[in-house]
């Protein structure tokens, strides 16, 4: 540095902290993000189409056609026709590709959500992350997410507290379809909707209904991030009650039915990094939508909010979070923004403790408005 | 890889010229030799406030913000490259500290910093490391940038005040006090 400061601090202070340089390969993340930019701005706006790996089937004969829809597409939706006997509306961001193969339509869906028409008679068969989904003739939707986003998604799946990276959702509204991966198949009617991941086999969920708009907080039946409270609420006492049976039968001792579990568990089993990493990832987005919820409401909120909540689980069931209370040093007494929070914080999926059981975590959240002096 | 002729005052302006003309191994060069520096202030701007995890996005928003805009930067213009590149990205990591603060206050049961932190050798370095963050943490976002700038990146003042936006007076008096905020965190580590 040219200039000189008096009051420098003392650099091998600050030397103190470090910071860890970006992955590895980000040079190549950036070329490929600019191609993809290129691609579609040098593409006709009526049409996007790109050929590309995406998917790979020798054709013997039969038309290969592979439609990418990028975030960058302008269309807020996008409609994929397959010839006459199949439509595929997909909404943006949605990354699917089809091919046609002796006949039958193989389509590759691999993240987003679309609408699906398919012809009676037609055979069509759809491949998900999590599994795959043959029909012959029906209406139904496929969404599709990561198990990160999972709770920041539609209704559809909303709530989802299954293993797995990937959970993919399909709601049929008119005929049925068979869903299946390699942990079991079950066949879905109209009405229906069934969940799926990569890790876990199909199950039923609720009534297949019109994506539902989000309501604000609090009086209506879905909390601030768009999801079925009652749904959410009837899964984690699911969950609860397997992971107490899983403890049961282990001969470790474990909550009562109706009573969150308590310290008398085994603690310290949970990577205290690994806690502030999970939260950093999966809580502080939505920690952000209520205090931005909030201040729309009360323009100068801020303070300290301490969420003081239970992680109980099994390594043959999973993790879940349970008993999430205010903590000590909380000063924030919105209670909408409260309310908000320990929904958010209740949603957050964790690993199961070492050797089950529950971990007791108390995390403190100082929330500030964006003025700069 | 050795540089093009026709170097100018800008080290990256024969790179930036074929880059403009769609060397894709100019682009690659660029961002190596601007991708730690970049990475690094996005970073210490985010940790603090919970958002590490945006580090990587924002580190791409930048060169991809940069690579497009590129046919408008003159290589023989006021500012260099990296200048303008730093000014991309600490303008993205400010208006996203804007979108209403959330901070994480790590609890003294809390040692560890972040996943980000690397392990340190000794207990109190690992204590200034933590009282770094949390002073840091309490710094507006555009002080957050000056003090980050200014410690971490070496820049000389003028440099800052194109970077943020603000004059070279307002640059002083900002890291003045980010200064003593840090001063008195690190003095609490030693003497506490």
């Amino acid at each position: 540095m040219a200039e000189h400061d008096e009051e420098e601090l003392d650099r091998l202070d600050l030397d103190a902290w470090t910071v860890e340089p970006l992955d590895a390969g980000f040079e190549n993340r950036v070329l490929a993000g600019l191609d993809e930019v290129d691609a579609a701005n040098e593409r006709p706006s009526s049409t996007r189409r790109r050929t590309g790996a995406a998917v790979c089937l020798a054709v013997a004969a039969g038309l290969l056609l592979t439609l990418l829809v990028t975030r960058d597409a302008a269309d807020a939706a996008n409609v994929i026709v397959v010839d006459d006997r199949a439509r595929i509306i997909s909404s943006e961001g949605a990354e699917i590709s089809w091919a046609e193969v002796g006949g039958k339509i193989l389509v590759d869906h691999r993240i987003g959500e679309a609408r699906y028409q398919v012809a009676g008679g037609t055979p069509f068969e759809v491949t998900t992350p999590a599994g795959g989904i043959t029909v012959s003739g029906t209406v139904f939707t496929v969404e599709v997410t990561t198990m990160h986003d999972s709770r920041r998604a539609k209704p559809l799946i909303a709530g989802t507290l299954l293993a797995g990276s990937f959970v993919t959702a399909v709601a049929v509204l008119d005929g049925d379809v068979q869903v299946h991966n390699d942990y079991g198949s079950v066949a879905v009617a109209a009405g229906e909707t069934v969940r799926m991941t990569d890790a876990s086999a199909p199950r039923a969920a609720e009534p297949a209904t019109a994506p539902k708009s989000r309501s604000s907080i609090p009086g209506a039946s879905q909390d601030a991030h768009g999801g079925d409270r009652s749904t959410r609420a009837r899964h984690r006492d699911e969950m609860r009650e397997r992971i107490r049976q899983a403890l049961e039968t282990r001969n470790e001792p474990s909550p009562a039915a109706d009573e969150p579990a308590t310290e008398g568990l085994a603690t310290g089993a949970l990577d205290q990094a690994y806690i502030r990493e999970v939260i950093a990832e999966d809580l502080i987005p939505l920690a952000r939508e209520c205090y931005e919820e909030a201040l729309s409401r009360l323009p100068r909120l801020d303070g300290r909010l301490v969420l003081q909540f239970t992680i109980m689980g099994d390594a043959s069931v999973g993790g879940i979070v349970d008993a999430v209370e205010l903590g000590e040093g909380t000063d924030i007494i919105d209670p909408q923004m409260v309310e908000c929070m320990s929904e958010s914080m209740a949603s957050v999926t964790f690993h199961p403790p070492k050797e089950g059981g529950a971990v007791v975590v108390t995390y403190p959240f100082v929330f500030e408005p964006g003025n700069d002096d | 890889m050795i540089a093009p002729s026709g170097a100018s005052r800008d080290p990256d302006a024969a790179w930036i010229e074929r880059a403009k003309r769609g060397d894709r191994a100019a682009y690659r060069v660029l961002i190596t030799r601007h991708q730690q520096r970049t990475g690094a202030v996005l970073r210490r701007m985010l940790l603090p406030a919970g958002l590490d995890h945006l580090t990587e996005d924002l580190a791409q928003e930048t060169f991809t913000r940069a690579f497009r805009a590129l046919r408008e930067f003159e290589v023989d213009g006021v500012a260099r490259f990296s200048t303008w590149l730093l000014r991309i990205a600490t303008r993205l990591a400010i208006n996203e500290l804007q979108r209403g603060r959330l901070e994480l206050v790590p609890e003294p049961s809390f040692e560890a910093i972040a996943s980000a932190q690397r392990a340190d050798t000794g207990h109190e370095r690992r204590r200034l490391a933590q009282a770094i963050v949390r002073a840091v943490a309490t710094l507006p976002p555009e002080h957050r940038a000056v003090f980050v700038l200014r410690e971490y990146e070496g820049l000389e003042y003028a440099e800052i005040a194109s970077i943020v936006g603000i004059e070279l007076g307002t640059v002083k008096s900002r890291l003045s006090r980010a200064r003593a905020t840090l001063r008195t965190a690190l003095e609490e580590v030693r003497h506490g």
